[in-house]
């Protein structure tokens, strides 16, 4: 068990292998063994919680097809793609799963992709940045201003010499 | 503190616009304390605000004004971006001066914009003028040839770090021409190589190919080649290849999975191999170099080419080939030249899509491929107007199977079209196999078309699963 100290003092015990799903966390332990208590400055308790609840779903999905593969070969019934069409299934859940996870107001998602970002958690940077992408696709410049607060700091006319230089985007 | 940010986000995202006074109500009521936490948890965006000129009620605006995102570091932005369409990328310019140049820096160019060729070429240079830092990916997909500009821009995309180059154009008779520029050095850093619909005179694929010395993926589709394709790629490591071309040399000693399709409508390659009778034999010229293979797709005139000539004595054995798709007839030169290949290859586990089963009657073929077979798979497509031809010999060929290969552990049919047919009889075949089992496959529509990824294969939907006893 480690325990992360999240930026507020609030203390999580998670397993090894959970904490290890961040890059930098697993660097941590592999310099030093010792290691049971991790601070983590930049991470409030709210956000680490919801980041250790993504590390932890992940962790228990990867173990459960290491285990379902196991258990085939020991089995002896496995053959090659026995385990690429369940971990296939698991897969497309874990897909789903993420997706919920995701469903998240603008400030946690910002914060979170800080987060991902500063635990190095590839996964979650990821996921997380896909779905601010996804906010944005489709969306007018008006439409994006809006839903982000973006103020529009350009005057009409400089506005219009920024559309000059790439005229085929603004089509 | 969460509670009442997060009241703040709620309203201001229901209320859209009207965010400004409802904010403004809420901090009437809120206290210096609730403020100030704030401020420890927005310390970036309160930093950058700063360094702005701000109006006389500054401090309300700091905090009403929750623009996250354009104060994200920009390597952060730039993964957000990534992920976009290259024209809302550009698009992004206008939103805030905080924003202006972020689409600058991105490392991946996908250009699929539908526009004239002389439009496409102006937006393709433009982008690469203003473009800076390096370009890992770039992406052309058109319907014209931009003859003139694509010299340049492979020149200019060779000095940016290129690793992932496709270009992609409409197919037509050679007249996507690739001027390679006299200042071209070669793509030193370049992993992914894909070309479609093209012609390379003078300069020639052989030359290309030699010079990106990292190349681990290419796809080469729809070219002519006059005389030898040679592919001389010592990290190449997956390679698909469709077009016409006379005679074919692969010195590609780590390739894993290859696909080669020769689809030639005159059939110049025959009166090529028939005139340059050399010392090697075809299949030893194409295959006789890949002692890695572990997955072989060959197509269409392809088994006709390596048929052409008397086979080779001294093939080396293909100790890693696991997985072979194969299109072939009934020929006897066809017949022999697979024959051939087989007594190479003894661990195939894998077999792909067997067209006539007839091919299987012969008993030498069966004795030195079926001897290791592990997992056939067969496509079932109900619709198609052979499919009553198609059942039977697929019924044929599983009976075959089932009765000859002692190590078989599965035999999918994979539905190409969701109409599973009765297979019921499959039960009651003879089976040499104890381990052996039945698998329906339904193939999802995600998983159509070509996959470039030769290592891997994937069933997107296991269907039904019998354990036939």
């Amino acid at each position: 068990m480690i325990t992360l100290t999240s930026s507020d003092g609030v203390q999580f015990d998670v397993r090894e292998a959970v904490a290890k799903e961040s890059q930098i966390i697993r660097d941590m332990i592999q310099d030093d063994c010792v290691i049971t208590n991790i601070p983590l400055a930049n991470v409030n308790h709210k956000i680490l919680s919801i980041v250790l609840e993504y590390c932890q779903m992940h962790v228990d999905k990867t173990e459960m097809e290491v285990n379902a593969s196991k258990h085939q070969t020991t089995t002896g019934e496995g053959s090659s793609s026995v385990p690429v069409a369940l971990k296939v299934s698991s897969n497309k859940n874990l897909n789903d799963w993420d997706k919920e996870f995701i469903n998240v107001d603008l400030d946690t998602l910002y914060d979170l992709i800080l987060a991902a970002n500063y635990l190095n958690i590839s996964g979650l940077l990821n996921l997380t940045t896909q779905a601010a992408a996804d906010i944005i696709k489709g969306k007018t410049t008006e439409e994006i201003r809006a839903t982000f607060n973006i103020k529009n700091d350009f005057t009409p006319e400089e506005e219009a010499a920024i559309r000059k230089e790439n005229p085929w985007a603004f089509e | 503190m969460n509670r009442i940010r997060k009241a703040i986000g709620t309203t201001s995202k229901a209320n859209g616009k009207k965010g400004s006074s409802l904010m403004e109500a809420i901090l009437a009521i809120s206290t210096v304390e609730v403020f100030s936490d704030f401020l420890g948890h927005v310390e970036i965006d309160f930093k950058l605000s700063m360094d702005r000129p701000q109006p006389q009620e500054s401090r309300v605006n700091i905090d009403l004004n929750l623009d996250y995102i354009s104060n994200l570091p920009a390597d952060l932005k730039e993964k957000i971006l990534v992920k976009l369409p290259l024209k809302e990328v550009v698009r992004t310019s206008i939103l805030s001066s905080k924003w202006i140049d972020s689409w600058t820096s991105i490392p991946n160019l996908v250009f699929e914009e539908n526009c004239t060729e002389s439009g496409l070429i102006k937006l393709v240079d433009q982008v690469l003028l203003v473009h800076n830092g390096p370009i890992e990916k770039f992406t052309l997909a058109s319907k014209h040839a931009c003859n003139e500009a694509i010299g340049r821009w492979m020149l200019i995309l060779s000095r940016n770090g290129i690793r992932d180059l496709e270009l992609c154009f409409q197919r037509k008779k050679r007249c996507n021409i690739i001027n390679v520029s006299r200042f071209f050095n070669g793509f030193s850093l370049l992993h992914t190589l894909h070309l479609s619909s093209f012609h390379m005179p003078g300069f020639g694929i052989e030359k290309l190919v030699s010079c990106c010395p990292l190349l681990e993926s290419l796809s080469l589709c729809n070219f002519v080649q006059q005389g030898c394709l040679r592919i001389l790629a010592p990290n190449l490591t997956i390679l698909n290849i469709y077009g016409d071309f006379h005679d074919i040399c692969l010195e590609t000693p780590k390739l894993i999975g290859g696909c080669i399709c020769l689809c030639s409508s005159s059939g110049d390659y025959q009166e090529f191999s028939l005139e340059n009778h050399g010392k090697e034999s075809n299949i030893k010229r194409a295959l006789g170099r890949l002692s890695n293979i572990q997955q072989l797709e060959l197509c269409l005139n392809f088994f006709d080419y390596l048929a052409m000539r008397p086979i080779s004595e001294d093939l080396p054995v293909f100790n890693h080939l696991t997985e072979i798709f194969v299109q072939l007839s009934t020929y006897p030169e066809d017949i022999a030249t697979i024959l051939c290949l087989f007594q190479n290859a003894p661990n195939i586990k894998f077999l792909d899509e067997p067209h006539d089963p007839a091919l299987w009657e012969s008993k030498a073929i069966r004795d030195c491929l079926f001897k290791h077979l592990e997992v056939v798979d067969v496509m079932y497509a109900r619709a198609s107007e052979l499919s009553l031809r198609c059942f039977k010999s697929m019924l044929e060929f599983a009976k075959l199977v089932l009765s000859t290969a002692p190590l078989l552990e599965e035999f999918n049919i994979i539905d190409l079209e969701d109409s599973m047919g009765s297979f019921e009889m499959l039960e009651f075949f003879p089976r040499l196999s104890k381990k052996a089992k039945i698998v329906f496959v339904k193939r999802g529509d995600e998983e159509s078309g070509a996959d470039l990824n030769a290592t891997q294969r994937v069933f997107s939907h296991p269907y039904e699963f019998k354990n036939l006893k």
